[in-house]
């Protein structure tokens, strides 16, 4: 966007880019599940005192098995992680339409972020569920800090994280190709 | 890098008050509840049986009724929209026209989309579910995201090293 009207150009470009990028990803969404999950897995159990000895992935969800009884059996938790990875075809669209210089780079350190953000998301989407379904564990194991920081973990996981980071990333990354058209 | 840094521990600040009790009591709730009587009247301009009910948007006929919670309520996009002012470097005054309009333009696309959520949730609950999980989500962050840079074109300031 050498010029000053570039920021209009820039948005038709972003708009245009979005569709495929948002077909793409959900296409694509929960092929990093079973790398998610085992990643997931290490920090419900470092969070959570080791709650989870087991993971599985489905069609799209994640499925933690817990050592918590439930009748004759014990406590699962499904989570979809496509609901904290939303945010990338908008960052997707942001450098495409930006196109930075090394974008080869860029996009790969986009979508490792965005792979964070997921697995920060189902994390504590599982640890948030088990705060609500047992909390005599959650009082016991997590203690009333712990409760709330999971709580507000899950707040930052659910509300923020998911569309923030990687727009803002995407923003960052293009930044020098954005202030051209500005 | 200083922007960067401003911004985040403002996010977290505003996020974190708007968790609190205070917070949900005198601004997030009334401002969620003033949201579904907005998006209620808007959307009876279209469906003369819909109604609000609190936050809650419905038609008693049919008995679909859409609730906005948190979250779709456009709170956390205005967060994030007011630490990016905020944090940048410009006068008071171009803060201060910054947050003003760009509450309004977040807001005004978050009726949008709760009307639209309204109406897409009556005819197909699986494109409802794609339009309020993902699509409406990103839209709002790019909604955010073209408010900052116009006001950011708008103050002519764009700092060369610093950004």
């Amino acid at each position: 966007m050498p010029e000053r009207a570039g920021l209009s150009r820039w948005l038709l470009l972003l708009v245009a880019w979005l569709p495929p990028c948002f077909a793409l990803w959900y296409w694509s969404a929960n092929l990093p599940d079973s790398l998610v999950a085992s990643a997931s897995l290490a920090m419900v159990n470092a969070i959570g005192n080791a709650v989870a000895p087991q993971v599985e992935t489905g069609s799209d969800v994640i499925t933690f098995v817990t050592r918590i009884a439930v009748g004759t059996g014990v406590m699962t938790i499904d989570v979809q992680s496509r609901l904290y990875s939303f945010g990338l075809p908008l960052g997707l669209a942001v450098m495409l339409a930006s196109r930075p210089a090394g974008l080869a780079w860029k996009l790969p350190v986009l979508a490792l972020a965005q792979l964070a953000v997921v697995v920060w998301g189902v994390s504590f989407d599982a640890l948030a569920h088990l705060v609500r379904s047992a909390p005599g564990w959650a009082a016991a194991t997590l203690g009333q800090t712990g409760t709330t920081l999971v709580a507000v973990g899950y707040q930052f996981a659910s509300l923020v994280f998911p569309a923030l980071v990687p727009t803002a990333l995407a923003v960052g990354l293009s930044w020098e190709r954005l202030r051209e058209g500005i | 890098m200083r922007f960067i840094a401003l911004f985040t521990v403002l996010l977290a600040v505003l996020f974190i008050a708007e968790l609190t009790a205070p917070a949900q009591q005198y601004v997030v709730v009334p401002w969620t509840q003033q949201l579904g009587a907005i998006g209620g009247s808007v959307a009876s301009w279209f469906d003369r049986g819909t109604i609000a009910s609190g936050s809650t948007i419905l038609n008693p006929a049919t008995g679909f009724g859409v609730t906005i919670v948190a979250g779709c309520n456009g709170v956390e996009a205005t967060l994030i929209l007011v630490a990016a002012i905020v944090a940048f470097p410009s006068s008071p005054a171009q803060k201060l026209a910054g947050i003003a309009s760009g509450i309004v333009a977040v807001q005004a696309l978050n009726l949008v989309r709760v009307v639209s959520l309204y109406f897409i949730g009556r005819s197909s609950p699986a494109a409802f579910e794609f339009a309020h999980l993902y699509l409406w989500q990103a839209m709002i962050m790019l909604d955010v995201l073209i408010v900052w840079l116009v006001w950011l074109r708008m103050i002519r300031r764009v700092p060369v090293a610093d950004a």
